[in-house]
């Protein structure tokens, strides 16, 4: 049987390198997980899922080239399935016969523009997360990997562990969904 | 091409991600229709400004959470609760095949009961009108059994 002591100072080393890998990685993850979910409070579950699949997995990062890919292949993962139950939830429910359109609250920073622009770039934010929300799981994934983190399609392509030709397929029908939402709501 | 397959493209025309044709077209059609121009500027705003938006950051609490939950993990648990966790992502499957299994294993216990089994099999001498109701002679009088055995009028 292994010493205590060594084994405390293991695990004392494993926690302060995913303490690390979290500080790392927070925004990236949270950002990911509130734009697939569209809700604050669904997202800080999602990330914590996210990060504690990550710590019992950590043996496997050592042999992943980016930290960032696996992670985010995680927190995608997660994402989609966390979707899938609630629509299944919903359908067992029958909540979708009942429910009418929330308009998500984007809870973004306050910035230096005046009060009524602020209101307007914040209900412009709103209508565009809505219609994201709107879309397709693999659409919004792609969309919202290339959108909101920058990624290209290759590295989606890894993250989504599909071929580039998919994910170009995926954010031509998601640009030409949102464009089908957003289009008739927007001010002139 | 109609203003609705032209408004469909705006957004793939915004991007740059429209064959050169196409985009021609979808250009040619914001040139010649105020109300298509309107609505690709608006979405041109709208669109730039999701674009520029910077990560949403979590609160300083989940940091806590997080690594409250994955000391817990740390800690050595009691077997109920590893094996809990281990079938959590097949638990609706597994007590559908639990309920399944008890309804099988009850039936045949039932089915294996005696005086149960002996009061489904119909006597080798042919049947009454009412019926199995030979089968009620080994119950008591007072009975359900017994009562319904009087009120029919079948001697015992």
């Amino acid at each position: 049987m292994r010493d205590t002591d060594v084994l405390n100072q293991e695990r004392a080393a494993g926690l302060a390198g995913f303490a690390e890998i979290y500080e790392a990685h927070k925004a990236m993850v949270f950002n990911v997980c509130f734009r697939m979910a569209g809700d604050w409070h669904e997202a800080e579950d999602l990330a914590q899922e996210v990060f504690v699949k990550a710590y019992r997995a950590m043996d496997r990062l050592r042999g992943e080239a980016k930290a960032s890919t696996w992670l985010y292949r995680i927190a995608v993962n997660a994402c989609l399935n966390h979707q899938r139950r609630k629509q299944r939830v919903r359908w067992l429910s029958l909540d979708f016969l009942f429910e009418s359109r929330s308009e998500t609250e984007v809870g973004l920073p306050a910035s230096e523009q005046s009060p009524f622009d602020e209101l307007t770039q914040r209900e412009t934010e709103t209508l565009v997360q809505d219609a994201v929300n709107s879309l397709p799981l693999n659409q919004r994934a792609a969309l919202v990997l290339q959108v909101y983190e920058g990624l290209s399609y290759e590295e989606i392509a890894a993250v989504m562990k599909c071929s580039v030709a998919s994910v170009d397929s995926r954010l031509h029908r998601a640009k030409e969904n949102l464009a089908r939402r957003l289009v008739p709501q927007l001010r002139k | 091409m109609k203003h609705d397959k032209i408004q469909t493209k705006l957004l793939l025309w915004l991007d740059g991600d429209l064959a050169p044709a196409e985009g021609d077209e979808v250009r040619r059609h914001i040139a010649e229709c105020p109300d298509c121009a309107a609505r690709s500027a608006a979405l041109a705003v709208a669109w730039g400004g999701a674009k520029r938006s910077p990560r949403v950051k979590p609160d300083p609490g989940l940091r806590a959470r997080i690594m409250a939950e994955v000391e817990r993990a740390e800690r050595p648990q009691s077997w109920l609760a590893v094996w809990l966790a281990a079938i959590a992502p097949v638990r609706f499957q597994a007590a559908t095949a639990a309920a399944v299994l008890l309804c099988v294993g009850l039936g045949i216990y039932l089915g294996n009961v005696p005086s149960i089994s002996q009061a489904s099999t119909r006597p080798a001498g042919g049947s009454s009108a009412i019926g199995n109701l030979d089968s009620f002679r080994d119950f008591p009088p007072e009975s359900v059994g017994g009562v319904f055995v009087q009120l029919s009028g079948t001697t015992r």
